[in-house]
């Protein structure tokens, strides 16, 4: 930018007042039809949607869309009552952290306006944005075109919208909110803001409903009539800072706007005066900024946990590529492969373009950095070289993709095993396998079939063990055996009929009557239904033959209770 | 072999564990032929009662236990008590551990049960997982007991896991209990008495835990294996260990202790110098006789104590009246009022003893409706007190008879369809919408589990497997106990020491005991309770009485007022009841007019007629027919015109119907008794066919018409539950008229003392101060410099001449010369503690807000509400003015400053220039107004939008009475009531008041459902329908609702609607002296279908039964 001293700022204010509804259409838009048309005006769905939050145990609705607005609904009824109200609408829990990741989304993308982009939460609950947009207007063919542009493009891709260009934020701000007459974007003219906000009521200017409530109860309900009052009254009665909105709103004072993007705890960057065209340069650039980096690093006895490489091409765009590591670390020839891999595993390269004028490496999380002192053999380096592989191979195919054995929370012997990603705290959290007690036998084999393999056998009824059995043809004779042990399958996961509930039977007697009503028995068709092994009750047995072979075998079936004619299974060998 | 008794059972009184009801348990066990069995829920005995009963029924034995689980990690014990005296210390151990502990926990320690645990037999109960790291604790607490209490008295209990080695595990027991020196004892330790219950076992310990069935793991039974077995089963099981089965009978032998020796005992009252209570009983109503008839107790009164004290005497009772008579006397001596209500009204003794009022020379009273020697259960008597001072007398029981002697009995809460379906979901992991969505579809709160129908009316599919077993599930659920909470007033008292007859534990409310028993528990075990209720009428009667002393110089009580005013029932007459006890409802409303009530007996009459027990036995309209002549009074028999001559030949009290049985079909008086709480009870004692038959057959026998015995066998039915005996209805009815003639004469004081006993009644002080205002009284706004706390009575104009032509006639009774000036109390928002400081400081006025903030020492907050309320205009301060001024305050400046600060908050203000607030306009203070007190004296908000209403041509709700019946008329109004019988069917009634009145409204199902999102949600409404007029009593039938609710928004620049503030569904406090009393909703339902023009006007009974509806959100 050549010109430092620009008389004055211009600033406009974008109201997303149904981003937390829009979001959501969007989303739902996409999958099957995305035409423009379903998502125009602030999107429209078959049924009303509103979404809710929770003060404590009040669930009251936050943001409605507009067919619910249609309906009656509107950001503040209790939950219960919008429910009673509008039947068929769809009420959804609020979002906070996807309602910012979509905010920021849009504010990358107003990148294109201007770079000066800040998320504007002065209004608690409100979506919007602040955009500097001081010397830029006239390419976008002036000041009014740029409002409309902004606004239009956004209605185009599902969110409503509105903006207003003012001398000031706060201006901006005010008449977006309550200043646009049903318009969806105004400019104010340089100089005009006072005349502008004046008729404005408080509540344009400050975000706190509490003290707009008690201006109101007074009667003071414009910014004009707040203005018109003497300040030293206003200060001591409503606190200095309405004074300052006032004089903000007003040009009198003013504050910057903050940088949208997290400033990261180190940042290295090289710009190039002549664009570098090759990737290799890319890789040398980010090697030296690694180690540039990695310098301070070690001064600080840490290492990078995350990094972000971004590229400034010439044309405009910027790239951005993210890494993760498992542990901490600062070896350049690791992160430069670590950049390689993720943009390998994306399916993407370093797009060079026309050039690329500036790199920048930004350390958004660092960690403490553990020095692993090798032995003198220098073999044994498992340890991070495991954490090694699961970033690299990590960083190539996902980072959820690397998996871990891990004891899962089940009865059934198919649930006791988990796998969880390896990179996760989790996966990474050291685990026993404690199973069985000291001095006793396992009680689960060591190798477990994913298919229960049927045998023939003969055993005893209801629920002894087998006296001997068949397995892949061979005949075993049971020496010794200990069960059963009784394991039935999570019932709520069955069809229904098929689990042992209990019928509905009971329903309008009392349950003193039940006394003397009969039990429970399920009828004979019941008990035919559930011999499938996967649903039937299991009885375990560890049984070893007389040739000193143990194996993990069970009855599908309880006698009397499920079935007359258990099958028998094999699931496991022990060692 | 000897057979087998299950000594380890949760039963569903450990909560959330359990899985079946103690008498589920009592019913398999009858099935699979055991010889005994024990509910041992942990850490309490609140399932053994039910038990105990069930088991007696079919004749099984059932053992008392306890599942002993401690907080310094000893495993836990199981414990049965042998006798009597170990049983008390048992209760002593529990009492210990529960009154150590947050209420609903229990925090025992091992050296607890050492202390206590003489003459049980304990049996430590390894735990479920693996022996090996339990084993030494096992071992280290079976040496201690064995030490401490003998072999002889403990077991190593084990149980059956079907898990990997259970016969290994049992191996390893054996060892253990053979190492100890003590006997292997096989148990259960149950949780569910059929394996069909699992899925119940593992929803509840998924609520239990708070997670999801998925995400449970292996917090839940790997099998449904902990379910009842038999003997043989159990041999099997424990094939290996045969004596530890059999040890389980062998212990029933040394197990004698059983419930039925739990002998009550009355506490022992000072017989002041009498030989024995009886005769101190006597002296004492003979004393209490001569007061109340000076000149010579009359003959009938006679012989009924003679009756009563041979029947008391015959009974041992003396000593509960002289309890009874203690409290009262103690309430009495305190200035508080009480008043016997129930069957005790039947009871010339407790007439005269003073507990009760309704003189026994008026009515024939039916003693055995109160005692009856056949039934062996103890009297009952209920005793109402001041709702604001009920707790200084209990606190008095509990000083006198101190807590190991006095408790409150417990209520057991258990899950309703609502609350069974959202955590059954939840732990299904349904969403919190899904979750709402399908309780939303359930209407009531039946304890029978939700009706998936109703589910699939709202569109759930029941395809669904886990909505189908949300479900099931939820239906099993339904009437599981929850937890403990405290009955509204029953306290029980014992001579000995009451934690030894049934544990004690702390209340939620500081300084309350309960104990772990509700009421149906202590009449099966025939332990006497004295319910301690509290009455908001008798707060607001002592009330008017002390103002109308003070400030008209006549001294007042219950007794002063004279009898059978004819003002007063003109008044009532007209259903000019507003405020008066139990006839202020609209149901009673619209009896007034057609029930004419020109005497003391027919206010008794009214208080019972609109019931639902009347009203299911198809009464009330034969009634009203004959009371108004156009039905021909008759009588079945010669006989029966004696039982029902006085409510021209239609039962309609409790007394009646079971005078029927005595007279027409021959049942003895306890006999009928019996058949009227056999109707209450049917479902748990099963004979009500053969009382039916016999009831039926007898009165054939009899000569009476069949369809005429099968109605009154109906109509018992229905007043099994929920008529009033007609000594109810008369003690209730003594209460109606004394506050009718303080309505009549003192409109004043009457509605002055209504305000301040708040909350309490039907209505909301908005109501009781506009029909205060219409009778005549003047009624001022709320002062700094004149109001107290409570609302008070300065000199006024003559009410008189004053009363609003509607209540002309009503003038010449009105006494009132005093004008009520709003209290504090008003204010919302403001403390009682900062009234009391402005009060306090006020010396001879402030002149300034200033000065009430540097004098009161008031926050600025509680300054602000004052400022809100408009409480400065007596200082010429408009509310914004003073609003202005207050805003200049320091925040949070609560101490009064010295005068040096004092001069400097003077020097400040003066330097400031003077501002001017644009003026309030008039609709906005109104509205103001309701926002900070509820009410306005200005004026209705609605006639600031009258213009409007004209111009759409509404009618104001005053103007109906002169419209023609069968009009099409369009009214509107904020709404008032919202509220809906519990049914799908029902119908909702409205209430809209405008500036002249207020304008009931029905809407009928179908029109609901069209204009749902107007009825529920609007605070203003306009409503098209058309006029129905009966009897003087006007309804618009609605046809179409508009919601207007955004013209009295636009009354206020702050845009706010006087919502809650407005409608007075605030007065939906339900009244807590007689919930429970009335039906349940299902009764509501049918009472609707039967009787419709009752049935219109149901706010009192759904209040009632806690449902009126708050701005329309919970109504259903």
């Amino acid at each position: 930018m050549s010109d430092a001293s620009l008389p004055f700022r211009r600033l406009l204010a974008l109201r997303l007042p149904r981003l937390a509804t829009d979001r959501l259409h969007r989303r739902a838009g996409r999958g099957s039809s995305p035409s423009s048309g379903r998502l125009a005006g602030g999107g429209a769905t078959d049924a009303p949607l509103a979404i809710f939050g929770r003060v404590g145990a009040a669930q009251r609705l936050e943001a409605v869309d507009a067919w619910a607005e249609a309906e009656g609904l509107a950001a503040g009824q209790p939950l219960a009552e919008a429910r009673a109200r509008v039947p068929g609408a769809r009420f959804v829990e609020r979002d906070p952290a996807g309602e910012t990741a979509s905010l920021e989304a849009i504010a990358d993308w107003c990148d294109r306006w201007t770079p000066l982009v800040a998320l504007d939460r002065t209004f608690d609950g409100e979506a919007g944005l602040l955009l500097d947009v001081t010397g830029v207007a006239h390419l976008f063919g002036g000041e009014g075109a740029l409002a409309e542009a902004v606004v239009a493009s956004l209605g185009r891709h599902g969110f409503a919208a509105a903006a207003a260009i003012a001398g000031s934020g706060a201006a901006a701000r005010a008449v977006v909110r309550h200043g646009l007459d049903g318009a969806s974007a105004r400019v104010i003219a340089p100089g005009e803001d006072v005349t502008a906000v004046a008729p404005l009521p408080a509540a344009a200017i400050d975000p706190d409903g509490e003290r707009v409530g008690r201006l109101m109860r007074l009667g003071l309900d414009t910014v004009g009539a707040l203005g018109d009052l003497p300040r030293a009254a206003v200060a001591r009665r409503f606190g200095g800072d309405l004074l300052d909105r006032l004089d903000e709103a007003c040009g009198r004072l003013e504050r910057p706007i903050s940088p949208r993007r997290p400033v990261a705890a180190l940042t290295a960057e090289r710009g190039f005066a002549e664009p570098i065209l090759s990737e290799g340069d890319v890789a040398q650039v980010v090697h030296s900024l690694a180690e540039a980096l990695g310098e301070s690093l070690e001064r600080r006895g840490e290492g990078l946990r995350q990094a972000e490489l971004a590229l400034w091409r010439v044309d405009g765009t910027v790239q951005r590529v993210r890494i993760g590591t498992g542990r901490a670390i600062r070896d350049p020839d690791l992160v430069v492969s670590l950049f390689a891999e993720r943009l390998k595993g994306m399916g993407e390269a370093i797009e060079v373009g026309f050039g690329i004028d500036l790199v920048r490496l930004s350390l958004p999380l660092t960690g403490r950095f553990e020095a692993v002192q090798g032995d003198f053999s220098g073999a044994d380096r498992s340890l991070p070289a495991f954490e090694e592989l699961v970033d690299r191979l990590g960083a190539r195919l996902g980072a959820r993709r690397i998996t871990r054995a891990l004891p899962g929370d089940g009865h059934l012997p198919e649930a006791a095993v988990a796998l969880v990603p390896a990179a996760s705290a989790e996966g990474r959290a050291a685990t026993a396998w404690g199973f069985g007690a000291a001095g006793e036998p396992p009680v689960r084999p060591v190798r477990l079939f994913v298919r229960p393999e049927p045998i023939e056998t003969l055993a005893e009824m209801p629920d002894g063990p087998p006296r001997r059995f068949r397995w892949r043809r061979v005949l075993y004779e049971v020496d010794r055996a200990e069960g059963p042990e009784r394991i039935a399958v999570p019932w709520w996961r069955l069809p229904f009929g098929l689990g042992p509930e209990a019928d509905g039977s009971e329903e309008d007697a009392s349950h003193a009557d039940a006394t003397f009503a009969p039990g429970g028995d399920l009828g004979f068709g019941a008990v035919e239904r559930r011999l499938a092994p996967e649903v039937a009750t299991r009885d375990y047995f560890r049984v070893e033959e007389v040739g000193g072979r143990r194996f993990w075998i069970f009855r599908a079936g309880i006698v009397g209770r499920e079935t007359a004619r258990p099958r028998w299974f094999l699931h496991g060998l022990f060692a | 072999m000897s057979g087998y008794a299950e000594l380890a059972i949760a039963s569903n009184f450990s909560f959330l564990t359990g899985a079946s009801h103690p008498e589920e348990w009592v019913g398999q066990a009858v099935r699979l032929g055991l010889q005994a069995i024990a509910v041992t829920d942990r850490n309490t005995l609140a399932g053994v009662v039910r038990a105990h009963v069930a088991a007696k029924t079919v004749g099984l034995r059932s053992v008392v236990g306890c599942r002993l689980a401690f907080a310094d990690g000893t495993p836990e014990v199981l414990a049965w008590p042998s006798d009597r005296a170990a049983y008390g210390r048992l209760c002593r151990l529990l009492t210990l551990g529960n009154r150590r502990a947050e209420k609903g926990d229990c925090r025992l320690g091992l050296d607890d049960l050492i202390a206590w645990g003489e003459g049980m037999v304990l049996a430590p109960l390894p735990g479920r997982g693996a022996l090996a790291g339990e084993a030494a604790g096992v071992a280290a607490t079976l040496d201690r007991l064995r030490a401490t209490f003998g072999r002889e008295w403990v077991r190593l209990a084990a149980q059956p896991l079907f898990g990997p080695s259970d016969r290994r595990r049992f191996a390893g027991l054996a060892a253990m209990a053979e190492t100890a020196g003590v006997g292997l004892l096989a148990v259960g330790d149950l949780l569910h008495h059929v394996p069909e219950r699992r899925p119940l076992a593992d929803v509840l310990t998924a609520i239990r835990e708070g997670v999801s069935l998925d995400a449970a793991g292996r917090r839940l039974t790997p099998n449904a294996e902990r379910h009842l077995r038999s003997g043989e089963e159990m041999a099997r099981l424990f094939r290996d260990h045969p004596r530890a089965v059999g040890e389980s009978s062998a212990l029933l032998e040394r197990l004698t202790f059983s419930l039925d020796e739990l002998r009550y005992e009355y506490p022992e009252e000072d017989l002041e110098g009498a030989r024995d209570p009886q005769e101190a009983l006597v002296r004492l109503t003979r004393e209490g006789a001569l007061r109340r008839w000076p000149s010579g107790v009359p003959e009938g009164v006679e012989g009924a104590l003679a009756h009563e004290f041979a029947i008391i005497g015959e009974l041992g009772y003396a000593p509960y009246f002289l309890t009874v008579h203690d409290i009262v006397r103690f309430a009495r001596s305190r200035g508080i009022l009480a008043q016997g209500r129930g069957s005790a009204a039947n009871s010339a003794v407790c007439y005269c003893l003073g507990i009760t009022e309704v003189d026994p020379a008026r009515g024939d009273l039916l003693f055995e409706r109160f005692i009856s020697p056949e039934r062996k259960e103890p009297p009952d008597i209920d005793v109402d007190f001041e709702h604001e001072r009920r707790e200084e007398v209990i606190q008095y029981i509990y000083g006198k008879y101190g807590r190991e002697r006095a408790g409150l009995a417990a209520s057991v809460i258990t899950y309703r369809s609502r609350s069974a379906l959202r955590e059954v979901g939840r732990a299904f992991g349904l969403g919190e919408d899904a979750i709402a969505r399908l309780s939303g579809t359930v209407w009531g709160s039946s304890s029978k589990g939700p009706r998936a129908e109703q589910a699939a009316r709202a569109g759930f599919s029941l395809e669904d497997a886990r909505l189908a077993r949300v479900f099931a599930l939820a239906r099993q659920i339904a009437g599981f106990p929850r937890h403990l909470s405290q009955h509204v007033g029953g306290f029980v008292i014992t001579r000995g020491r009451l934690d030894e007859v049934v544990p004690i534990q702390n209340a939620a409310m500081e300084d309350r005991t309960v104990i772990e028993w509700d009421k149906d528990d202590l009449d099966a075990l025939g332990i006497l309770k004295i319910d301690i209720l509290a009455l908001g009428m008798l707060s607001a009667l002592r009330k008017s009485f002390e103002l109308v002393e003070r400030h008209y110089g006549r001294p007042m009580g219950l007794s002063v007022i004279p009898a059978e005013d004819p003002a007063t029932y003109r008044m009532v007459r007209r259903a000019d009841t507003i405020g008066v006890f139990q006839i202020e409802s609209r149901a009673q409303m619209t009896m007034l007019p057609r029930l004419r009530p020109a005497t003391f007996y027919d206010l008794v009459i009214e208080v019972a007629i609109v019931r639902p027990g009347p009203i299911q036995g198809d009464m009330v309209h034969p009634y009203l027919r004959r009371r108004q002549g156009l039905e021909p009074v008759v009588y079945p028999s010669q006989e029966l015109e004696a039982v029902l001559g006085k409510t021209l030949g239609v039962p309609l009290f409790q007394e009646q119907a079971m005078k029927i049985a005595i007279v027409a079909a021959g049942f003895s008086p306890a006999e009928a008794d019996k058949l009227r709480r056999a109707m209450a009870t049917f479902r748990r004692v099963g004979t009500i066919h053969s009382f039916q038959a016999k009831m039926v057959e007898g009165m054939v026998a009899k000569g009476y018409d069949r369809a005429f015995a099968e109605r009154c066998f109906r109509q018992i039915e229905g007043f099994g539950e929920y008529g009033f005996p007609e000594s109810h209805a008369a003690s209730f009815a003594l209460l109606v008229y004394a506050s009718a003639w303080m309505k009549c004469h003192y409109p004043d004081a009457f509605a002055c003392a209504l305000v301040n006993s708040q909350p309490m009644g039907f209505y909301a002080p908005a109501q009781i101060l506009r029909d205060a205002r219409e009778h005549g009284v003047a009624v001022r706004p709320v002062d700094v410099n004149r109001s107290e706390w409570d609302c008070t009575l300065e000199r006024g104009p003559h009410a008189a001449d004053r009363v609003v032509p509607r209540h002309g006639e009503q003038a010449e009774a009105i006494w009132s010369s005093h004008a009520i000036r709003l209290g504090l109390r008003m204010v919302k928002g403001l403390s009682a503690a900062a009234a009391e400081r402005l009060v306090a400081a006020r010396g001879r006025g402030y002149d300034s807000v200033a000065d009430l903030a540097a004098r009161a020492g008031l926050d600025r907050a509680a300054i602000q509400r004052l400022a809100d309320a408009d409480a400065f205009a007596g200082l010429g301060l408009d509310r914004r003015t003073a609003l202005w001024a207050v805003e200049a305050l320091e925040e949070g400046r609560r101490e009064a400053t010295t005068l040096f600060d004092f001069a400097d908050a003077d020097a400040l203000f003066a330097a400031e220039p003077a501002v001017a607030l644009t003026p309030m306009p008039p609709g906005e203070e109104v509205i103001e107004d309701y926002r900070t007190l509820s009410l306005s004296l200005r004026g209705h908000p609605v006639a600031f939008l009258r213009a409007d209403l004209a111009a759409i041509r509404t009618t104001r709700a005053g103007d109906l009475a002169t419209t023609r019946a069968g009009a099409h008329v369009r009214v509107a109004g904020l709404v008032l009531v919202r509220q809906r019988p519990g049914s799908a069917k029902g119908v909702i009634f409205l209430t809209l008041e405008d500036e002249s009145g207020v304008a009931n409204v029905i809407v009928w199902p179908n029109v609901f459902e069209k204009y749902r999102k107007e009825v529920l949600g609007g605070r203003l409404l306009v409503v098209d329908g058309r006029l129905q007029s009966e009897s003087g009593v006007i309804h618009v039938v609605a046809d179409k609702l508009m919601d207007h609710t955004a013209r009295l928004a636009r009354l206020s620049r702050a845009g706010e609607t006087p919502s809650a503030a407005m409608a007075s569904d605030e007065v939906g406090h339900p009244i807590a002296e007689d919930r429970g009393r009335t039906g349940a909703t299902s009764e509501l339902a049918r009472l609707v279908r039967e009787v419709p023009e009752t049935a219109r006007d149901l706010e009192e009974l759904a209040k009632r039964a806690g449902r009126a509806m708050p701005k329309g959100r919970n109504f259903h």
